[in-house]
């Protein structure tokens, strides 16, 4: 009998352990480490964050999902990895710390025949000052990475509901905290929430709304931009974004750095090396992501996390870390097996993979700061990247060392996201995009890197029934219901 | 080298600009063809799209001198104006009310590779915007409300009547739309048929019943071939809009879901 651990619990690390499990059987054991007792369909914390939905309906208890799928759950967090084993055993093994079931605290070496790091990013709030600590979260902003931040968030904002009805005027900075911070298009969706929610309520006029982000124009997103089809034409989402922020009445402040915060203020570096300030009332900042700072021991005890792991945290996999340059970036350069290069039943899956690059264009300041969204990794390609990692593994399993893995690389995967501006069916208007690839491959499609025949947008009511309709399907899929194996990720 | 100027109504200066990856001859040789094209034309800016050639660089007059800009970026904006602009894309005499940031700051690489910025105000920041958007496919129509955008557009069609027609590469009426009007005409029909138990005999009822029977039967025929019709239509226009498969399903769908209706309230109501 063979054992697979999955590290997280998140789309990633879910999907991965829950196809494993279904491709594998009784005849083998998947484990899942997690620190969290509850899943969270991340996209939905937008609604969270103003009120429009309860915490409870993002998340879900685990414990009983896994159950069903027969996986043994862990509630605990990864320490350290030994990928070699140790004096005592050549068996590799992972350490973790439980965070619940009972043995909070306790330590425990989890033994395995291959392992798949899915644990997510940290978020780094101790990046910025003021942003927040080692701690988590500081207490100037909010944010809607999880779903007990996004129901904080909700609850400064009816504050602030209150204040405007009072007469109180109230400024809104929503954005990045940092100048490598991935994510735009949650804050970017955030932003937009807010401002109708603001409409609704009927104080629209009682707040200044002002965006902040490390994106270098409207639009970036994170992956260089996107395009709309009108006309035959593809149509940028710069264009898009700069009218959508004049026509709704928000300004912008983008290349970026926030470098501090403190109460009811920003202290930010722009990309021309200029210092600025922005004052807030409600301030949601992104933070930057990092690993989660696993670290790695081969069997002497000595440390060997630079090998396993790159400067950033997140695990090295078949990706050419050795690009270069911006103009030197290829589509190749990608991984296609998320396999780490030295230990091979070792994988990782989604956010905890290092990319080889950004994939938006790197700007530094003439300080030497640099500011410019990192490559984002939404639910889709971590849900396609953890089924592919999983398949892999069983066929590993069942076919032997030398069976071929599953390939799902980033240059040749297409992401779908939906930027909703409320809630409601019948009223706001979202924005329902596509982007093929999501790493832009600048071989095969010279100039702008994608196929313009995959790649579009449409605004309009129906993009907020799309984001209803997601909302229930993953939340159904992940819950392991009858046919959850035929939704797609 | 002197290049062609693309000029209305030629639709290239919607294409997308590409970042310039690699500064090297190449790169000098098209700064110097946008030069040349730029002084030809005695103009006080371009853009390499303005020659046809879709990648993010900028020559711009300020006083004597010229700044290049390459991958140059909009980063931070002050005030707002409205002003009348003029933009040398469009014919001469052609202007359109909008509005321009007043002070803008914009970061841009050189001919090196060097990241740089600008400060602007006035007619240069003007000037600046204008062509930025061109980077982005961008001209002054975009920035205009639907209505003016609308009146701005009939202006030049008439201006340039028989020459351009907006939106000539897809069709402005689809063939396919025609079956959908069929099946939904013969639906309203059979529906209008609901009131006959009102005021006919039973003979006349008898004789709608078998026409309604009739229509019910041809409207299916009309659905599988507007849904068959419509897929190849999506194949020929496939640039036209981006989810013309997810639509047609569901037109299909929901004309289906009607003519089920319809068809329960003629068996139900109408048959004698």
């Amino acid at each position: 009998m063979a054992r697979v651990v999955v590290l997280g619990g998140g789309v990633a690390g879910h999907t991965a352990a829950t196809f494993a499990a279904d491709w594998l059987g009784k005849d083998h054991e998947v484990v899942v480490v997690t620190p969290n007792s509850k899943w969270n369909w991340i996209p939905s914390n937008i609604w969270v964050g103003v009120g429009q939905m309860s915490k409870e309906e993002v998340t879900f208890e685990l414990a009983p999902v896994y159950a069903k799928a027969g996986i043994t759950y862990k509630q605990a967090k990864a320490v350290s990895l030994n990928p070699e084993g140790s004096t005592n055993s050549d068996k590799p093994f992972v350490t973790i710390e439980y965070t619940g079931q009972g043995k909070a605290g306790q330590s425990e070496e989890v033994t395995y025949d291959y392992l798949i790091n899915a644990t997510g990013p940290k978020l780094n709030f101790a990046a910025t000052p003021g942003l927040g600590d080692a701690n988590g979260m500081g207490e100037f902003t909010v944010s809607v990475c999880t779903a007990d931040h996004a129901d904080h968030a909700a609850h400064e904002f009816a504050k602030c509901i209150e204040k405007m009805k009072k007469g109180e005027r109230q400024k809104f900075l929503i954005g990045t905290g940092h100048g490598m911070c991935t994510c735009q298009g949650a804050a970017f969706e955030y932003i937009f929430n807010i401002e109708h929610e603001l409409r609704k309520a009927g104080v629209r006029d009682m707040a200044d709304l002002q965006w902040i982000s490390n994106e270098s124009f409207l639009g970036d997103f994170g992956i260089g931009g996107l395009h709309m089809k009108r006309g035959g034409y593809a149509a940028s989402s710069r264009l898009f974004a700069e009218s959508l922020y004049s026509e709704r009445g928000v300004k912008w402040l983008i290349g970026a750095h926030v470098n501090k915060v403190e109460k009811g203020k920003v202290s930010y570096e722009l990309l021309d090396g200029s210092m600025g300030e922005e004052s807030f009332d409600f301030a949601m900042l992104i933070p930057p992501f990092a690993g989660v700072g696993l670290k790695a021991y081969d069997k002497a005890g000595e440390d060997i996390t630079a090998t396993v792991f790159a400067p950033n945290g997140f695990m090295k996999v078949d990706a050419n870390y050795n690009a270069g340059a911006y103009e030197n970036w290829k589509a190749s350069d990608w991984p296609r097996t998320y396999q780490n290069p030295t230990y091979k039943n070792l994988f990782a899956a989604g956010i905890a993979f290092a990319p080889p690059h950004p994939i938006s264009k790197p700007m530094t300041t003439p300080n030497g700061t640099q500011i410019f969204p990192t490559p984002p990794r939404t639910g889709m390609p971590s849900g396609i990247i953890g089924k592919a990692v999983a398949h892999s593994v069983c066929d590993l399993i069942k076919k032997g060392p030398n069976a071929h893995l599953h390939e799902a690389s980033m240059a040749e995967m297409g992401a779908a996201c939906v930027a909703s501006a409320g809630k409601g069916l019948f009223d706001g208007t979202a924005a329902a995009l596509t982007v093929y690839p999501v790493v832009p491959d600048f071989e095969k499609y010279p100039g702008i890197g994608r196929d313009l025949d995959y790649t579009f947008g449409e605004i309009g009511l129906a993009g907020h029934w799309i984001k209803h309709i997601l909302h229930h399907m993953f939340i159904y899929k992940a819950k392991l219901n009858p046919g959850w194996t035929l939704i797609p990720e | 080298m002197i290049k062609e100027l693309i000029t209305y109504p030629d639709e290239r200066i919607r294409y997308i600009s590409a970042d310039i990856r690699k500064f090297d001859d190449e790169l000098f040789e098209l700064l110097e063809n946008m030069r040349d094209t730029m002084e030809h034309h005695e103009l006080n800016a371009i853009s390499a799209i303005q020659i046809a050639m879709p990648y993010s660089a900028i020559l711009i007059k300020d006083d004597e001198r010229i700044i290049e800009l390459i991958n140059a970026r909009l980063i931070s904006t002050d005030g707002s104006e409205e002003i009348d602009e003029v933009n040398p894309y469009f014919p001469k005499g052609f202007s359109a009310k909008i509005k321009r940031y007043g002070k803008i700051k914009i970061v841009f690489e050189n001919r090196y590779g060097e990241l740089q910025h600008l400060d602007a105000e006035g007619e240069l920041s003007q000037r600046l915007q204008r062509q930025i958007d061109f980077l982005f496919g961008g001209t002054l129509l975009d920035k205009l409300g639907k209505n003016e955008r609308k009146e701005a557009e009939n202006i030049l069609v008439s201006q340039h009547e028989g020459v351009y027609d907006f939106g000539a590469s897809c069709p402005r009426v689809f063939i396919r739309d025609y079956f959908k009007k069929g099946a939904k005409y013969l639906m309203g029909i059979v529906l209008l048929s609901f009131i006959a138990p009102f005021v006919v005999s039973p003979e006349v009822r008898e004789m709608i019943f078998t026409i309604d029977k009739i229509a019910l039967a041809l409207v299916p025929v009309l659905m599988v071939i507007y849904f068959l019709y419509a897929q190849h239509e999506a194949k020929i226009y496939k640039q036209c809009t981006s989810c013309q498969i997810g639509n047609i399903i569901g037109t299909t769908a929901i004309m289906a879901v009607q003519l089920l209706i319809v068809s329960l309230g003629v068996f139900l109501w109408i048959a004698p």
